[in-house]
């Protein structure tokens, strides 16, 4: 074997700290199990590797020039950034106002919103940052739904089925949506139900169903 | 410290799950809104908890800070 091939190492591990560093920005309140989050794994591994694969490529094709070690964190670092900076020009378009301005798009594009679906993932694994996760969550999913709290206790009650093969989550679920139903029902026999007062007991029902591990995907399919 | 029952209902709420959205925080704790507010802003300044998005109840979050939890231990 070629051990020259190791040298592949300083690239992964300075790609890796670039990784996380981008990890810090975002949860700088609890970076260390913001990385060792399943996603946050997975992305650092990515990150790392990509440069790794940039080094052990040039190295195959006779491209890589010496000292090999110096090259190996060039491209951990200003090698990959650079190509990762890049941008190409794809059409010239129009602001709101009518100011012309230049659509470009590059590998920097992509890797943010790769980067995104890794860190946004990781938000809901630490109870620190499950908060502003639901939010998020429960906000989107109700934007697009434009239900009373009755209609959305209909259906809850009417997807529940999908639930049937978990008991403890289907029961949970249940009891979360009679318990806030019993609350409007008074709320309305008092005649006191208002558009805000509706909205806030849509919010805290689907904080409380989140709560129960369902998932964003779990919840989307009990409000669909 | 002194804190009356309320309040630390409230906090072991947040011991417990850390951060929730300030409707969840009202649901289980069983408290109005005005109430967990007035609550909410005691602890926040005695550095025990922090807000985020205070302008939007549907969005406002709060999250026990180091100090919160010590005081719970």
């Amino acid at each position: 074997m070629d051990w020259k091939y190791l040298l592949a190492i300083p690239s992964f591990l300075v790609g890796l700290l670039a990784g996380f560093q981008g990890i810090h920005q975002r949860y700088d309140e609890d970076p260390y199990n913001a990385a060792l989050t399943l996603p946050g794994i997975l992305y650092l591994l990515t990150r790392g590797i990509v440069p790794a694969a940039v080094y052990v490529t040039l190295y195959s094709s006779n491209l890589m020039p010496n000292p090999l070690w110096l090259w190996s964190l060039v491209c951990g670092t200003a090698g990959t950034e650079l190509i990762l900076r890049t941008k190409i020009f794809i059409k010239e378009d129009r602001s709101a106002e009518g100011a012309p301005h230049e659509l470009m798009y590059g590998p920097f594009d992509l890797l943010r919103w790769y980067q995104n679906l890794f860190l946004e993932s990781v938000m809901k694994h630490l109870p620190i940052y499950w908060g502003r996760w639901a939010v998020k969550v429960v906000g989107e999913i109700l934007k697009d739904k434009k239900m009373t709290f009755n209609e959305m206790c209909e259906k809850i009650k009417s997807n529940l089925h999908f639930f049937e093969r978990k008991p403890k989550l289907h029961q949970a679920i249940n009891q979360e949506a009679d318990k806030f139903l019993a609350q409007y029902d008074m709320v309305v026999k008092e005649n006191q139900m208002t558009q805000e007062r509706d909205e806030k007991l849509r919010h805290t029902l689907c904080y409380r169903i989140l709560r129960q591990g369902i998932g964003e995907s779990g919840l989307r399919l009990l409000l669909s | 410290m002194e804190l009356d029952d309320v309040s630390r209902k409230v906090l072991k709420t947040l011991a417990q799950y850390r951060s929730m959205p300030f409707l969840e925080l009202t649901a289980v704790c069983d408290i109005g809104d005005d109430k967990l507010e007035r609550i909410v802003d005691v602890l926040e300044g005695k550095d025990m908890v922090k807000v985020s998005n205070r302008h939007n109840i549907l969005e406002e979050v709060i999250t026990l800070k180091k100090r919160g939890l010590e005081v719970m231990d």
